[in-house]
């Protein structure tokens, strides 16, 4: 290494650590720190209510960030998302319903721990591990932020504008959702990002006249009409309490007892933690995977590197340790590809790279190297909201519960008077509210047709980078811009990973035939 | 010995399977025209204008057209014409119940442009509650605690000023609507 490149290298660490101590100070400092705690505690009780995702909490998060600085809108916006999946997981393990998509794993152990008379147990272990994953990711995230600082150079227009496609692929494939419908539904949110003035000719594409629509279709209300008024909707249709049976409060001293004794273990087994938080963490930096079935694969992993592996699904606490580690850590793998190439990779990235917009700040190169001490804030925020979750959640455990027996014709009208005036505040627009309503009926409709409405957000929100990249990658390439190097290495990955899947899924049907 | 399906559930089953795929068939409908219309609304744009969504539009309808071919290959299994057509009858309960709340979403709209933004959440909360059939007192409580959340956090904390009305925006002396 020559001396040059050593000075260059130590600047480049020195400038990290800077931005890690700036971060940290930041995220525990009085302007900040609130935020953070008010955005944990709203997630947790979020993730306790069964029917409201992490998407939910984001969403409706988002709608404050117009009046927040970017340090404490950031901390308030990952601080909700989390500590969701902590609020999911007490509500899998007490009453068999999980908080949220993610937690579905937890059910398979967590519930006959319950049975057995081990609640508190379940609860610990969870929470602890849900705290041990997230921090693993975090820790993650900040050392792959020097990797991506370099790996980002090499992307421009060109390369983008296709990894755009590459990640909606994968998102449509990879997710629970049917590819073919996916695909549709990321299409048409590419399509949705058209609506407006077009910056390079200044006309005016598909606004049917109305002056409303001459800056496009606001991100603010297409997030809450797609996972808020949604949600309300599918709610008020469903009907009944959230929660099918009523909570039996647990006796509180025993059940303190037994979350200590259950953080204890989750500390006591740290190398399945470790293993499992990997695969989270793995997967996260995957677009479109998302951290239900990472909290599965590590599900299975626990199960098969068990000494008892009989024992798994009757209660074995292995079986609630590795899924809710795995969960936690999806969340570092994600965001380092959301902010290294501001492609989100699941609809809670797409949420958060929306309040990023919000808050005036750029995603990529900019975001990395000027910026790093917002970047160390999240990380921070992960780590201090999850821990947040985890401390309230142990001590709160009988009055966090009682919140699914809610019944959902009152919570219904409340949140739509809230989401509505969400809506609005943004531009302060009766339209916008107008909009949310519309996009609540779209999103129900998908929901219920089995469209990918991740697919469709995040097709949103790349629709302007897609847009700006092609024509950048146009004039400074030509038409053949697809031929060089790295392009065609991502758009031959793109073709080949849907063509197998194609095939996969023609093969399967001819056989069920 | 296995249990046999019960015949009822089976039905129901049946039904509501047969209600999704009515459904799909009608949104594949219409985002299948909206998508031709703004392909036509597109070809009067300048074409720096016009690439952009047509290299988006052309997989779409591609991928529309392949969908619409499996749903037609699967509708003797179903008979969407009558699932619609009962849906219509109000003989639908799911269909109705989101009939339901989107008239009152709209409603709550109207409401906020001319009662203004806390009357209209008050009202249509309270609509909404005792059409769910909540008590009143229940209703009012839990519309006035709403009202209230609503104006401490957004107008007092974060000091964004709602939308007061048509009415009082008029006695205000405002005339442009």
């Amino acid at each position: 290494m020559t001396r040059r490149g050593f000075f260059r290298g130590r600047a480049k660490i020195m400038g990290i650590i800077e931005g890690m101590m700036s971060g940290f100070f930041q995220s525990i400092s009085l302007a900040v720190f609130p935020y953070l705690f008010v955005g944990a505690l709203f997630g947790l009780v979020i993730g306790v209510i069964p029917g409201l995702s992490g998407h939910f909490a984001m969403a409706m998060a988002v709608t404050f960030l117009y009046q927040l600085e970017p340090g404490p809108g950031i901390a308030f916006l990952l601080g909700a998302h989390a500590t969701v999946a902590q609020g999911g997981g007490l509500t899998a393990i007490l009453f068999s319903t999980p908080g949220t998509g993610q937690n579905a794993a937890t059910l398979l152990d967590g519930p006959p721990m319950r049975d057995k008379g081990e609640a508190g147990i379940a609860v610990g272990a969870a929470m602890a591990s849900c705290f041990l994953g997230a921090t693993f990711g975090a820790v993650v995230l900040a050392l792959l932020i020097p990797v991506m600082r370099e790996v980002v150079l090499f992307f421009g227009p060109p390369e983008v504008f296709v990894l755009a496609f590459l990640a909606l692929t994968f998102v449509a494939v990879l997710g629970k959702e049917d590819m073919t419908r996916s695909l549709i539904a990321a299409m048409l949110g590419l399509l949705l990002a058209m609506i407006g003035v077009d910056n390079v000719t200044n006309t005016f594409r598909f606004t049917m006249g109305i002056e409303s629509l001459g800056d496009g279709l606001n991100l603010v209300p297409v997030i809450l009409g797609l996972f808020a008024i949604a949600e309300m909707i599918d709610l008020w249709v469903r009907g009944g309490s959230l929660a099918k049976d009523m909570p039996t409060a647990l006796s509180a001293k025993d059940t303190q007892k037994q979350i200590f004794q259950g953080i204890g273990m989750a500390f006591k087994k740290w190398w399945l933690v470790m293993r499992c938080s990997a695969i989270g963490t793995t997967m996260g930096l995957i677009p479109g995977l998302g951290s239900a079935p990472a909290s599965f694969v590590a599900y299975g992993h626990a199960k098969q590197t068990a000494k008892d592996k009989d024992s798994f699904g009757k209660g074995n606490i292995e079986g609630v340790i590795g899924p809710e580690a795995a969960n936690d850590a999806v969340e570092g793998g994600a965001l380092a590809s959301t902010l290294a190439f501001g492609i989100p990779g699941s609809s809670s990235m797409a949420i958060l790279l929306s309040g990023l917009f919000i808050l005036g700040l750029e995603t990529g190169p900019t975001m990395l190297n000027d910026q790093v001490d917002l970047v160390f804030i999240m990380i921070f925020t992960i780590i201090i909201g999850n821990l947040i979750g985890t401390v309230f959640g142990m001590f709160l455990v009988n009055p966090l519960s009682r919140a699914t027996s809610i019944r959902g014709t009152v919570l219904v009208p409340i949140l739509i008077a809230v989401i509505a005036t969400g809506a609005f505040s943004g531009d302060r627009a009766i339209f916008d509210i107008g909009i949310a309503i519309v996009f609540g009926i779209i999103g129900y409709l998908m929901k219920i047709l089995n469209y990918s409405r991740a697919a469709m957000l995040i097709g949103f929100v790349l629709g302007f980078a897609v847009e700006k990249n092609l024509y950048l990658a146009l004039l400074l390439d030509g038409p053949l811009f697809i031929l060089q190097p790295i392009p065609m290495g991502l758009a031959i990955v793109t073709v080949l990973f849907l063509a197998w899947n194609i095939f996969t899924f023609i093969r399967a049907r001819k056989g069920a035939m | 010995m296995s249990e046999l399906p019960d015949p009822n559930e089976q039905e129901k089953e049946k039904r509501r399977r047969g209600n999704i795929f009515a459904l799909e068939v009608c949104f594949l409908a219409f985002v299948g025209l909206i998508v031709v219309a703004a392909f036509f609304e597109a070809t009067s744009y300048a074409i720096v204008s016009s690439r952009t969504p047509f290299v988006i539009m052309v997989p779409l309808f591609l991928l529309i057209v392949v969908h619409a071919i499996r749903l037609w290959a699967a509708r003797h299994e179903f008979d969407p014409r009558a699932r619609i057509a009962e849906a219509f009858s109000g003989a639908t309960p799911g269909f109705n119940k989101v009939l339901q709340i989107s008239a009152m979403m709209v409603a709550l709209i109207f409401a906020i442009w001319v009662l203004g933004h806390y009357a209209g959440v008050f009202l249509i909360s309270l609509i909404l509650m005792r059409m769910a059939g909540e008590k009143w007192m229940l209703a009012c409580v839990t519309a006035v605690g709403a009202t209230l959340f609503i104006y401490v956090v957004f107008e007092f904390l974060f000091d964004i000023r709602l939308y007061r009305g048509l009415i009082i925006r008029y006695f205000l002396g405002f005339r442009d609507f």
